[in-house]
């Protein structure tokens, strides 16, 4: 019809040719698009850029199921994690060699949880994905702590946290909790994103949260009673499991733990890592790149073990911003636990013996790594970024290298 | 002018209230039960208005039974239960007051000890190693202050306990014949002794 318009303005002697030859054109075109701009609406597209679902509008609300039980705004929020940078998670073992004479030396192994994450800008602005949740209790303010992950739509993840803070001040007026309970946490995230879930007008929220905490119990063993009833539990063994809740939008609780399982052979290490977040192709490409950096090989050695998977995320994710900086300001972290001050040489020793050897920070990669470290005796422990830097310029210990 | 009172010993916490249930100067029963389970470790002995005594206590008591419910079975501490009753009582005192006294004792697994609250009708709060409510106290307070010591064991407890109910029998004006003493410790609650069957109608 427009062509048709525009060539009635033509000479009048070739006007009714042009408007038969324009009218053929423009029905010629319609035909030929119709097909295409209507896709796949029978539902049978299995194959072309449309989706099955698009026609009939099932993704653009969330309380409404698809014909074979999906709820889809749910489960892409499932996927808007993997558009982030996976956060990781091994447990390894930190050995502490002490000297009380000339002749005695006495071995302390402290088993670690540790969390990496990465950060594609070059600049550290606002807000860390793994956090340690703080307590008023000021005896006990390191010890037992939970640290959240959060990976996804950092907004969201954020948003979540608030739900924590809520059931935490809840818990502080109602019951005088003075610390976290990690069962209250993963309850209220759980909850949280469940009642987002529902639809209602509001978008579920676009995170998965990782949950992880130490907690020290006895294995159980009989109980011995003395005279005054109480029970006795002698010849237990204490043993340290830390705890691990994945959450995902739906407002499922996964729940994992990882023991000290040092007697584990290599081949089973692999399951001693955890990757929330990012694309299976990811996931691929670190676990490829940390058994050759021999990770898994040196799960029981902290430093080793921190070096190679800091380097792996360095390497892995950091290959998207590769444009080298001159200079990349770096300071410390306003969310620090002061950990330090109780003397926490066990976990601080990979980073400062690296550091020792280390040179300035001269790193020409703008992501930067966040290293936290929850340790069975000695609480949560945050590296800061020259003593990240300083492990990653550090060479690899020569104990990997006799393995090799 | 209702008597309740109770002892922390070592393991776990002596329970006592007067059975009678009167108003003015008429005596409605003597064998009214003033001390209520709450949880399988803990329960509370109420002094105060017959009606706010068995909302209060059952209202508390269920809904500890709801914590248990939605948290997975996890039992809230005596401490814990203990912050809850006064912030009940916080709650309701500035738009329809709870006009009970209580002792809140019960026993924590974890500690393997007992411990004891105080708690007022102005939602005061006080962990105590005894404590007593009413009239009495003018008369048990000084009898506890002399006699309890750490370390109590039950028997010791119950000593007490006996102790106070004879002078109250001696010295207080109101006529109460009948108490009921309970004990908690880690077997859980338990009637030690009652003067009048409280299932009797």
């Amino acid at each position: 019809y427009f062509i048709g318009r525009n060539q009635l303005i033509c000479q009048q002697q070739d006007c009714h040719h042009l408007l038969t030859m324009t009218l053929l054109q423009v029905s010629t075109l319609f035909l030929v698009l119709l097909p295409c701009g209507l896709g796949s609406s029978t539902g049978n597209g299995g194959g072309g850029r449309f989706s099955n679902y698009a026609a009939y509008h099932y993704d653009q609300t969330t309380p409404m199921f698809t014909p074979d039980g999906r709820l889809l705004q749910v489960e892409y929020a499932s996927l808007a994690s993997t558009h982030s940078s996976p956060l990781l998670l091994f447990s390894s073992t930190s050995t502490t060699t002490t000297t009380t004479t000339t002749t005695t030396t006495t071995a302390d192994n402290d088993n670690c949880l540790v969390l990496i994450a990465h950060h594609s800008q070059s600049k550290r602005t606002g807000q860390d994905r793994l956090v340690q949740l703080s307590s008023s209790s000021s005896n006990n303010h390191n010890k037992n702590s939970i640290v959240v992950g959060m990976s996804g739509i950092l907004g969201d993840s954020v948003a979540l946290l608030q739900q924590i803070q809520k059931k935490y001040e809840e818990n502080l007026r109602l019951y005088n909790f003075q610390q976290m309970q990690f069962q209250d946490v993963i309850t209220a995230l759980g909850d949280a994103c469940q009642r987002h879930s529902f639809g209602g007008g509001i978008r579920p929220y676009g995170s998965q949260m990782i949950v992880c905490t130490s907690s020290r119990s006895r294995a159980p063993h009989k109980h011995e009673k003395n005279n005054n009833h109480n029970n006795n539990c002698s010849g237990t063994t204490p043993t340290t499991t830390f705890q691990i809740a994945t959450i995902d939008p739906s407002g499922s609780i996964h729940m994992s733990s990882i023991h000290d399982d040092s007697t584990v052979s290599s081949s089973k290490s692999s399951n001693r890592i955890r990757l929330v977040g990012g694309t299976k192709g990811i996931h691929d490409q670190i676990r490829k790149e940390l058994e050759q950096q021999h990770f898994f090989s040196s799960l029981d050695d902290l430093p080793s073990s921190l070096r190679a998977a800091c380097s792996t995320m360095r390497t892995i994710l950091g290959k998207k911003t590769q444009n080298p900086t001159t200079s990349t300001k770096k300071k410390n972290s306003s969310l620090v636990v002061s950990s330090s001050k109780e003397g926490d040489t066990t976990t601080a020793t990979a980073a400062q013996a690296a550091q020792n050897n280390g040179k300035d920070d001269t790193s020409t990669n703008d992501s930067w790594l966040e290293v936290v470290i929850i340790s069975e005796t000695k609480g949560v422990y945050r590296m800061t970024d020259r003593q990240i830097e300083a492990l990653l310029n550090s060479s690899p210990p020569s104990s990997v290298t006799t393995t090799l | 002018m209702d008597t309740v009172f109770g002892i922390q010993f070592k393991g776990g916490v002596v329970l006592a209230a007067d059975q009678s249930n009167a108003r003015s100067i008429l005596v409605y029963q003597n064998n009214l039960d003033k001390v209520t389970k709450l949880s399988s470790h803990s329960a509370m002995g109420v002094s105060g208005p017959n009606a706010d005594m068995v909302n209060f206590t059952e209202y508390i008591a269920k809904n500890l039974a709801l914590y248990e419910l939605a948290n997975d079975g996890t039992k809230l501490s005596t401490k814990a239960q203990a912050n809850f009753c006064r912030n009940e009582l916080a709650v309701a005192l500035r738009k329809g007051p709870y006009q009970v006294n209580l002792l809140l004792g019960g026993y924590d697994e974890k500690d393997d000890a007992g411990s004891l609250y105080f708690l007022d009708y102005l939602a005061a709060l006080q962990k105590v190693p005894y404590g007593s409510q009413g009239y009495a106290s003018n008369f048990c307070l000084s009898i506890m202050d002399k006699e309890y010591r750490e370390g109590l064991t039950e028997a010791d407890a119950l000593l007490i306990i006996e102790h106070c109910i004879k002078e109250i029998a001696t010295r207080f004006l109101i006529n109460q014949p009948n108490f009921m003493i309970k004990i908690i410790d880690k077997d859980g609650v338990r009637v030690h002794s009652f003067g009048g069957d409280p299932a009797d109608t």
